[in-house]
């Protein structure tokens, strides 16, 4: 994870589905811009043998309404409940979370971070049967 | 069933009598039409399978009627997964459909054939000028449209009527030994951590080799190779709640089995997407001497509460 772009509070990555999600976007100096939409997209999609199938969730954090975007913008998000993560023999699900920052004419996306979306019922740290 | 089996009955019954009559009138010359009986020949066995299947289906009938008045213990009653049913009946509804039109088909082109394949019926306007009037005319290109049909037909016959009687009379024999299984189960969607009762009542006539009833969590995916689609599964978790061997049922006594199961806390849930999907599903097996049967019963596992379910489990 870039220092510069984007922190949550989860150190392995490893995150609740329907939980709540805190973190801080630090906008670098060199991307200081009159920002109008700072949005936090999560993605899910398949792998594995069959045709991948996927979806997105589009959480914003900041538009134009409010104001010139701070240099540190905290922020708390509901996740979404599914699909959990999985990792099976024939498919996997995955998730990722990306930052786009959009001015009046560009869109700036920050590289896709990975993370697993856990089961809120597991008794343990991890989803799946795997 | 019972209705179907006596129409078929019936149907054969008069198919039959009209077969016989017909074949009694052609060779007593009462009706003309080519010297070879092949038609006469064709016809019957559409009259046999026809009163095989009623018979058939009569025998199956008290098994299917005491299934529907199976009384009801637990809230929801399984229907076999989709199509599942429909797939196995499919080939022999079409093989015994396609049989039967071709049948038709054929004596009805053959009765137009008064004296040889090659001579026809000519049917015009009477010259003076009062009602039809019909003569017997060469018509040589009706022996290339009848050649053509046997050409066709024959071996659709050949094919389709075996098929016909072997995957019709095997279903129908499976339906009087097994008929399907009444499943009943405490909630369809369910949790994580939750648990599901269950119930199996097992109507029958026959001695069972076995019996086995589980639940499994399948992978499947679909993936295109070229033009062609494909499917593949893979049993990711199951679990076998009961298994029997070597008992006997009798009609009127059924087996009825009563388990209870809990969803692994570590379950995935259900994932129905357009490609790849996470299937839950209750798997009856059933094995007779002769017949086998294997029916799934979809079930959901749930990613989050559902309002109608109540609370749900608190997680450990």
């Amino acid at each position: 994870m870039r220092r510069d772009t984007l922190e949550i509070d989860t150190p392995s990555g490893e995150l609740v589905a329907g939980s709540m999600l805190r973190g801080r976007v630090c906008v670098p100096p060199t991307w200081r811009r009159p920002y109008t939409a700072v949005t936090l997209v999560l993605r899910w999609t398949t792998e594995g043998k069959g045709d991948r199938d996927g979806g997105r969730r589009t959480l914003p954090l900041f538009d134009a309404g409010r104001g010139s975007p701070p240099e540190d913008l905290p922020f708390e998000v509901r996740l979404p409940t599914g699909p959990w993560s999985y990792d099976g023999t024939l498919l996997k699900i995955r998730w990722v979370m990306r930052l786009e920052m959009s001015d009046r004419t560009t869109q700036s996306s920050v590289e896709d971070i990975p993370f697993v979306l856990l089961s809120p019922y597991l008794a343990g740290p991890r989803g799946g049967y795997r | 069933m019972r209705r179907q089996g006596v129409w078929c009955v019936g149907a054969g019954l008069l198919f039959a009598l009209l077969a016989a009559v017909w074949c009694w009138a052609r060779l007593s010359g009462a009706i003309g039409g080519p010297d070879e009986p092949l038609a006469e020949i064709l016809v019957w066995p559409l009259p046999l399978l026809l009163l095989a299947t009623g018979a058939m289906s009569l025998l199956a009938a008290p098994n299917d009627e005491m299934v529907a008045q199976t009384p009801r213990t637990l809230p929801v009653r399984l229907s076999s997964a989709e199509g599942e049913e429909q797939r196995r009946s499919l080939p022999a509804t079409f093989a015994i459909t396609s049989t039967a039109a071709f049948l038709l088909a054929f004596t009805f082109v053959v009765s137009l054939f008064p004296r040889t394949w090659g001579e026809a019926w000519e049917c015009v306007a009477c010259s003076d000028g009062d009602g039809t009037c019909c003569n017997l005319v060469d018509a040589s290109w009706y022996s290339w449209v009848l050649f053509v049909a046997c050409c066709i037909g024959i071996p659709l016959y050949a094919i389709g009527g075996p098929i016909a009687g072997i995957s019709g009379l095997r279903y129908l024999r499976r339906r009087r030994q097994v008929p399907l299984p009444v499943v009943e189960i405490s909630s369809a969607r369910l949790l994580p951590g939750a648990r599901l009762d269950l119930c199996v009542v097992v109507h029958g006539t026959a001695p069972f080799r076995r019996l086995r009833l589980g639940v499994e969590c399948v992978e499947e995916v679909r993936y295109r190779a070229g033009s062609s689609t494909s499917t593949d599964t893979h049993v990711a978790y199951g679990e076998i709640l009961e298994e029997r061997r070597d008992f006997r049922l009798d009609r009127g006594r059924p087996l009825m089995v009563a388990r209870s199961w809990v969803v692994p806390r570590s379950a995935m849930h259900s994932f129905p997407a357009s490609n790849n999907k996470i299937l839950w599903r209750l798997g009856i097996e059933l094995q007779t001497r002769s017949v086998s049967l294997r029916e799934h019963y979809p079930i959901t596992i749930l990613s989050e509460p559902d309002p109608d379910l109540g609370p749900a489990p608190s997680p450990s």
